[in-house]
């Protein structure tokens, strides 16, 4: 390898070379931090805790609810069924991977990417929703 | 490129010779590297911006 100088030093370069090594430095430091920034900005990511359901997609599109997997479920109800299908989509995807696939709640945040409280929240408005709907049923039925 | 002054060398990077810029990043090299680290770890992407950064405003430095 070669260790030799590039260039040769005179007496007069020394305040040039501080002045540019001072500039050098700064350019730098400022490519530094916009790159750190870029990273960041890059690197963003929400939860989907944070995102309200009615901003995902299909939350509303009849064409895509085609899609659910409804069907994975054996619904002895019709009404059930129903109900099951008018849920939400997060909230179908979280009761089919905990009931059918039988995975379990941390598992289930893994996948879909939000935290095990969240999953469990959801899990239970959509019982709840379920259970309202059968006694509603029910309750006609009764009276 | 051996037998020139700093200053010569300076003008030349400025005037845009890529010798020269090269000569220079050579020079800087542990300035450069040191500033490519984030969170103590060394980061060749951000190496790469901080060269560039620094070859687009080496002609805007005033001798």
């Amino acid at each position: 390898m070669d260790y030799s100088p590039k260039y040769r030093f005179r007496k007069d370069d020394g305040e040039l070379i501080g002045r540019f090594t001072v500039y050098l430095e700064k350019t730098a430091q400022s490519a530094q931090i916009d790159y750190i920034r870029k990273l960041a900005y890059r690197n963003k990511e929400m939860l989907m805790d944070k995102i309200p359901e009615e901003f995902m997609i299909g939350y509303d599109d009849p064409q895509i609810r085609l899609f659910t997997q409804t069907d994975r479920f054996n619904f002895e109800e019709e009404k059930l069924a129903k109900a099951f299908g008018e849920l939400p989509l997060l909230r179908q995807k979280i009761l089919t991977l905990l009931f059918v696939e039988q995975l379990s709640g941390i598992e289930v945040a893994d996948r879909l990417n939000c935290s095990v409280n969240y999953v469990y929240k959801l899990k239970s408005l959509a019982l709840k929703k379920l259970r309202d709907a059968l006694l509603e049923g029910s309750d006609e039925n009764d009276g | 490129m051996t037998d020139r002054s700093f200053s010569e060398l300076l003008h030349m990077a400025i005037a845009g010779n890529h010798d020269a810029v090269e000569v220079i990043f050579d020079m800087y090299a542990p300035l450069i590297n040191h500033y490519s680290c984030i969170n103590g770890v060394f980061d060749e992407d951000c190496r790469q911006y901080i060269m560039m950064r620094i070859a687009m405003y080496i002609s805007k430095f005033i001798i």
